[in-house]
């Protein structure tokens, strides 16, 4: 894993953008990061 | 108007009706300035009234006129209506028409209550399955490549037809092995089946290592520096600190919305908050749904806007500067000289401070130019730059005790100048003196306000140490100490007499860190030597004060310059441990009346002085 190049998923990120429009706020870094581990 | 109004026909003997025209005439007389159709009522008595008095002998009798009257009505009731009352009034209606008033129906056809309380039905739902059944994408080409699967078909395949093992073999970039194998193929199938079969594994693995992980399994540093990486690239999201969000959501601004930002800045003189502005500028509310959008919006515009505006906030306090905006701190000496004379911080260690308040004991370099430094204690106790590009924050200081508050600046150390606050030239001047200890508290819900005390304590006169800024001498003047202060570091006339009409160091001897300590010791140490070749002995502790008088120094910084091998000038005590003596340069020495520095002994500066005057 140390070694790979991984990165989000598009459906991860288009969830993110989904997120953002239905809570009409920002997120901080922290809050994104609890969104994508709790999928 | 008269050729508009429709001729009326009356039925009836003549007598009747002629005074059922008399009647209409009266009534059209009466409704002259109605519409066609809006009723016009005539009351019985009135008109039998009217009547009998346009009438002369029998024929103005009101029974004979009444009989006439009932008469002329009932023939005539195609124009004339009559109503009665339970009391027995008598009402006859018609219209400018020459009809009885039709009954008016209410248009409930259309009424706002009924769509309120019965909407219209929705649509019918499409036909979500047939929408489905039509594929857009063939399902062969929507599905995840599985690769080991086909690796595996292609193995199984391999036996029979080598030419489909080949091409995969190609495709997982085997470059060296395909031609190879297609060679071998054409003279040996068989042999060359086994040894593409044995050739596959290679290209599956390097496939099957890139694909996805799930995100449990990072770290949440890993996972914080893809998340950054990533957003950070994607023109979808934009960022603001550590907030992020979607692009096409962020508020617009226009260039002249900018430009009532930056009046509006500079009208009231100090930044002001992301929060002010959205208020103050746009009229938007704390309530709006969308008010923390509105915020983050303001602050990625103006952080756009690089060549105006200047973010000099903290996370909780995002305030804005822009350009022409007065600066605030001293103005005796540059940023870039702090900078430089605070440099030795950034070698210092920095301490994490978990407390919510701090004890700082003020220098006279400090209360002579309104500073804070950002030492090894301080640097994690103010807020760190909260954009990576951010010189500055401003910050306000609470005085409770006064019922004032101020702003100050955090400059942020770089790469050769060290960090310190500024601003604070006000408050030192009118309310403490050097040596003072102050209580620095931060604010629990902003991390961009802070509570500055001190312990007020029963106020006396003491002569202390000041700069004469006419004369550019150090004073010693009365003044009030009314708070706790440090002994060590209050600079009185009693305890350092011979500070008296010294001159401060010229801004060449001050760089030099070796000359202040020298300058220190002459000032304040006690003399070993002799007058001809002195020798000066004294403890860091007890210079310490006196070196801040000229340029800031920690205790660590002042032992690190007095023990360096540099400045064979200090040497240490090997009688009394912590202890150094000074022995002025002999060029120096040499230079005696000259204007170098070992010439200024106290003697030689009065002498300066009565040059001087």
């Amino acid at each position: 894993m140390d070694e790979r190049e991984v990165e989000i998923s598009e459906a991860l990120l288009l969830r993110l953008l989904h997120t953002f429009r239905r809570g009409l706020k920002p997120l901080t870094l922290d809050e994104i990061i609890a969104l994508l581990k709790n999928g | 108007m008269q050729a508009t109004q429709p001729t009326v026909e009356f039925t009836g003997s003549s007598d009747e009706q002629k005074l059922a025209k008399e009647v209409f005439d009266v009534a059209r007389f009466q409704g002259r300035f109605f519409t066609a159709n809006a009723p016009i009522y005539l009351k019985r008595e009135q008109l039998i009234g009217f009547l009998a008095a346009q009438r002369k002998g029998a024929a103005a009798k009101p029974e004979a006129v009444a009989k006439l009257l009932d008469a002329a009505m009932a023939q005539n009731a195609a124009i004339f209506g009559r109503e009665e009352t339970d009391d027995g009034v008598v009402t006859f209606v018609t219209t400018q028409a020459g009809s009885p008033p039709a009954q008016e129906q209410a248009d409930t056809l259309h009424t706002l209550a009924k769509r309120f309380m019965e909407p219209t039905p929705l649509p019918p739902a499409p036909d979500v399955e047939a929408e489905q059944s039509g594929a857009l994408i063939a399902t062969g080409w929507a599905q995840r490549l599985d690769i080991a699967e086909m690796a595996e078909e292609a193995e199984i395949d391999s036996v029979g037809e080598d030419r489909v093992v080949t091409t995969i073999a190609t495709s997982a970039a085997t470059e060296a092995a395909a031609p190879a194998v297609e060679d071998q193929a054409a003279a040996e199938p068989v042999v060359s089946a086994v040894e593409v079969a044995a050739v596959t594994p290679a290209p599956v693995q390097q496939v099957e290592a890139a694909p996805t992980v799930a995100l449990s399994e990072l770290s949440d540093e890993q996972l914080r520096e893809l998340v950054v990486k990533q957003l950070d690239l994607d023109d979808r999201f934009v960022a603001f600190g550590e907030q992020y969000f979607a692009e096409d959501m962020v508020d617009r601004y226009s260039r002249g919305d900018l430009r009532r930002i930056r009046e509006y800045i500079a009208e009231m003189n100090e930044p002001l908050s992301d929060e002010q502005l959205l208020q103050s500028l746009f009229n938007r509310r704390a309530n709006d749904p969308t008010y923390e959008a509105g915020l983050f919006s303001i602050n990625y515009r103006l952080s756009r806007e690089k060549r105006e505006f200047e973010f000099v906030g903290t996370k909780d306090s995002r305030l804005w500067s822009t350009v022409g905006l007065a600066p605030l701190g001293t103005t005796l000496r540059k940023a870039s000289e702090l900078g430089s004379d605070y440099r030795f911080l950034l070698d210092e260690e920095a301490v994490v401070q978990p407390d919510p308040a701090i004890l700082h004991t003020l220098t006279f370099y400090e209360w002579a130019y309104g500073l804070l430094p950002l030492d090894g204690e301080l640097r994690h106790f103010f807020p760190a730059a909260y954009l990576s590009e951010q010189k500055t924050a401003t910050l306000r200081f609470e005085v409770p005790q006064l019922y004032a508050t101020f702003l100050a600046e955090l400059r942020y150390p770089t790469a050769n100048r060290g960090g310190y606050l500024v601003g604070f030239d006000e408050f030192y001047h009118e309310n403490v003196v050097p040596g003072a200890i102050l209580t620095i508290e931060r604010t629990a819900d902003n991390d961009g306000v802070f509570v500055i005390r001190y312990t007020a304590q029963a106020e006396y006169e003491d002569r202390l140490l000041q700069i004469d800024e006419r004369r550019s001498r150090y004073v010693f003047r009365p003044q009030m100490v009314a708070q706790d202060v440090d002994e060590a570091w209050l600079l009185t006339e009693t305890r350092y007499p011979n500070l008296n009409n010294v001159k401060p160091l010229d801004e060449k001897e001050r760089r030099r860190v070796d000359t202040v300590i020298g300058v220190a010791f002459e000032r304040v140490a006690e003399n070993t030597g002799t007058n001809a070749a002195p020798r000066y002995w004294s403890t860091p502790e007890e210079l310490l004060p006196i070196v801040n008088i000229e340029r800031p120094f920690t205790l660590r910084a002042l032992q690190e310059a007095l023990e360096s091998p540099q400045h064979s000038q200090f040497e240490s005590d090997p009688d009394t441990p912590g202890a150094f003596f000074y022995t002025p340069p002999a060029k120096e020495k040499a230079s005696g009346g000259s204007k170098k520095r070992s010439a200024r002994a106290r003697v030689d500066e009065f002498e300066d002085e009565d040059e001087e005057f």
